[in-house]
């Protein structure tokens, strides 16, 4: 790079300091209308602005959002300048609609001010998008041309608002993702140690029937192993704990353990880990798992 | 990471490549977008996705830039045209056009119904003696805008240059057909260029004649699979491994394209099942197939 290339990078990066206006300090943050998230999976990833939230199915509806500038046609809302809960133009597209998993849903970008979210929502706000490039049309509005990087830009983001709609978490109740943490004691040894039936030895390895507390410390003595582990090997997690792993906050940690045997994996390990450290705390709720999970990746942290 | 984006996706647009270099066009890009460019990166959840949107962007803004001087050049062709034609008035409304002997009003119309009548009129699009591309024998663009006014009343300019771009794709396309071989894709009108050159009269005879056969043979494979199976969005949509908003975009590419090499919207509907039976003979059944910019 040439020193006059240099010079010019460093005046028109020295305009622009590393944080962004408008990102809530605290990613954490519950799902709520008016926030401007990324939907990613795998290598899908769209912008969404949630406007809707039915938090028992742990689903949102979202609009397609674009950050990019000229990508927007005549059923786009564009918030500029105050309204817009980012340094640059947000083009929203109200008409579409799409229901997503919460866990396709990444960190807050951003979240749009109380007064602009009900003007958007109920449709009272007005700003059209306006015309750009190519596609300038003082008489009909914005419409990218066919072809143009806009039309493909818009394409691109629709299908991948298509794709990311398809996403539905595989539940750990599924023989599918269960038992990712291996039982400790084979079937035999089981039966011998609990006295129990082989029909009712098999479903305590597979994690369909619970043991007591009692049972779980007798196999934890004979297998050499935390009683916790024991625990965490033959349960099924709760409800409670597996829809609070759902929330886009844990989605970073997820990903970042995920590697190759996909999120789902990670988010039932994840909840396996919580699950064991608590295997003699009391309580249940989301709340409380919630602080386990914060208390168990701060000690891992420490 | 920019400046590496910009290297490689710089190998997909040639010309461009020819002219500039990527570290100039990466400096142009971010001073032309930084805002929001900065914006969109941050809200990515990591590197690769970072990287990954940044490639997007660059391509878009790529694509858009290698249009300019296509979209330019028609836009200031057609204002040529509209000057020098008796046929056409100067509205008092800046860069507005009426027909002459008409009032200088709008009129109601809506953008389908306009792009309809500009399409209901044969143009013929060839490529002259010079390689450049012209829209139109003689008298062909002018009574297809004479009908567009009609329609619409006066019209900006701007409104007329979109209009032309949607009815002649071929035009903002760099390395078709039309345009490969004038890198600057200059647009030329018919009266430049309709010497009473051979070649020329040629050309216009190869223009009226131009069978199915021709048009089965300037249309792109991921046209072909687009018309052939165009009235099943989800068919094109994985024989061509994009989603379904792109595949209607394919879709409606590439009908436009067929009415452009047909000449007009009625012949467009002749040719098509000729065409249809020639896609079917050669059997384009391909499984999956990737296009620039999917």
């Amino acid at each position: 790079m040439t020193k006059d290339i240099e010079g010019r990078w460093a005046a028109l990066t020295a305009q622009f300091p590393p944080s962004a206006p408008g990102r809530p300090a605290d990613s954490g943050d519950d799902v709520r209308p008016g926030q401007v998230r990324e939907a990613i999976w795998g290598r899908c990833e769209a912008t969404v602005l949630v406007v809707g939230v039915d938090d028992d199915a742990a689903e949102v509806t979202v609009n397609p959002v674009s950050l990019e500038p000229g990508v927007a046609d005549v059923n786009a809302l564009v918030l500029e300048g105050e309204d817009s809960p980012l340094r640059g133009r947000v083009a929203i597209w109200p008409n579409v609609h799409a229901t997503m998993s919460f866990i396709v849903l990444h960190d807050v970008v951003a979240e749009l001010r109380e007064d602009v979210t009900h003007r958007v929502l109920s449709g009272a706000h007005k700003t059209r998008a306006a015309g750009f490039g190519h596609g300038d049309s003082p008489r009909f509005g914005a419409m990218p041309l066919p072809a143009s990087g806009a039309a493909i830009a818009f394409n691109r983001l629709l299908d991948s608002i298509d794709e990311l709609a398809l996403v539905r978490p595989q539940r750990s109740q599924t023989p599918k993702t269960h038992q990712t943490i291996k039982f400790p004691l084979s079937l035999s040894a089981l039966m011998e140690t609990l006295g129990i039936t082989q029909a009712v030895a098999m479903s305590v390895i597979k994690g369909q029937r619970e043991l007591t507390l009692d049972q779980a410390e007798a196999v934890a003595n004979v297998a050499g192993v935390p009683v916790a582990d024991v625990l965490a090997a033959a349960r099924p997690l709760p409800d409670d704990l597996e829809r609070e792993l759902m929330e886009p906050r844990w989605r970073a940690v997820i990903r970042a353990r995920a590697g190759t045997r996909g999120e789902a994996g990670a988010r039932e390990e994840l909840g396996r880990s919580a699950f064991a450290l608590a295997a003699r705390g009391k309580g249940s709720g989301r709340e409380l798992w919630r602080q386990r999970i914060q208390a168990m990746l701060a000690a891992e942290d420490a | 990471m920019l400046l590496r984006v910009f290297n490689s996706e710089l190998r997909r647009f040639p010309g461009l490549a020819e002219i500039d270099t990527a570290e100039d066009l990466a400096l142009e890009f971010f001073a032309d977008r930084a805002t929001s460019y900065v914006d969109a990166v941050l809200a990515t959840p990591d590197d690769e996705a970072a990287t990954r949107r940044t490639r997007q962007w660059a391509r878009h803004w790529l694509i858009d830039r290698v249009r300019t001087t296509p979209y330019g050049a028609l836009r200031h062709r057609l204002e040529k045209r509209l000057q020098r034609s008796p046929l056409f008035r100067a509205s008092a409304v800046a860069n507005h056009w009426f027909r002459e002997g008409e009032e200088d009003m709008d009129r109601v119309a809506s953008f389908d119904e306009i792009h309809t009548a500009a399409t209901d009129i044969r143009v013929d699009v060839f490529v002259d003696a010079g390689g450049r591309v012209v829209l139109g024998k003689t008298g062909q663009l002018e009574e297809m805008l004479l009908a567009v006014l009609k329609l619409s009343g006066r019209l900006h300019i701007a409104d007329l240059t979109y209009l032309c771009a949607q009815r002649f794709p071929s035009v903002l396309e760099d390395g078709d057909w039309l345009t490969a071989r004038h890198s600057t894709a200059e647009i030329e009108d018919a009266e430049d260029t309709h010497s009473n050159d051979a070649f020329v009269q040629a050309v216009e005879q190869t223009t009226d004649s131009r069978s199915a056969q021709d048009i089965f043979a300037l249309l792109t494979e991921a046209e072909r699979l687009a018309l052939r199976f165009g009235d099943d969005r989800r068919e094109v949509a994985s024989r061509l491994g994009v989603g379904r908003s792109t595949a209607y975009s394919r879709i409606q590419s590439a009908k436009a394209r067929l009415v452009e090499l047909a000449g007009d919207r009625t012949r467009a509907r002749q040719v098509m099942g000729d065409v249809l039976r020639l896609i079917l003979d050669d059997d384009v059944a391909v499984p999956s197939i990737q296009v620039e910019g999917a």
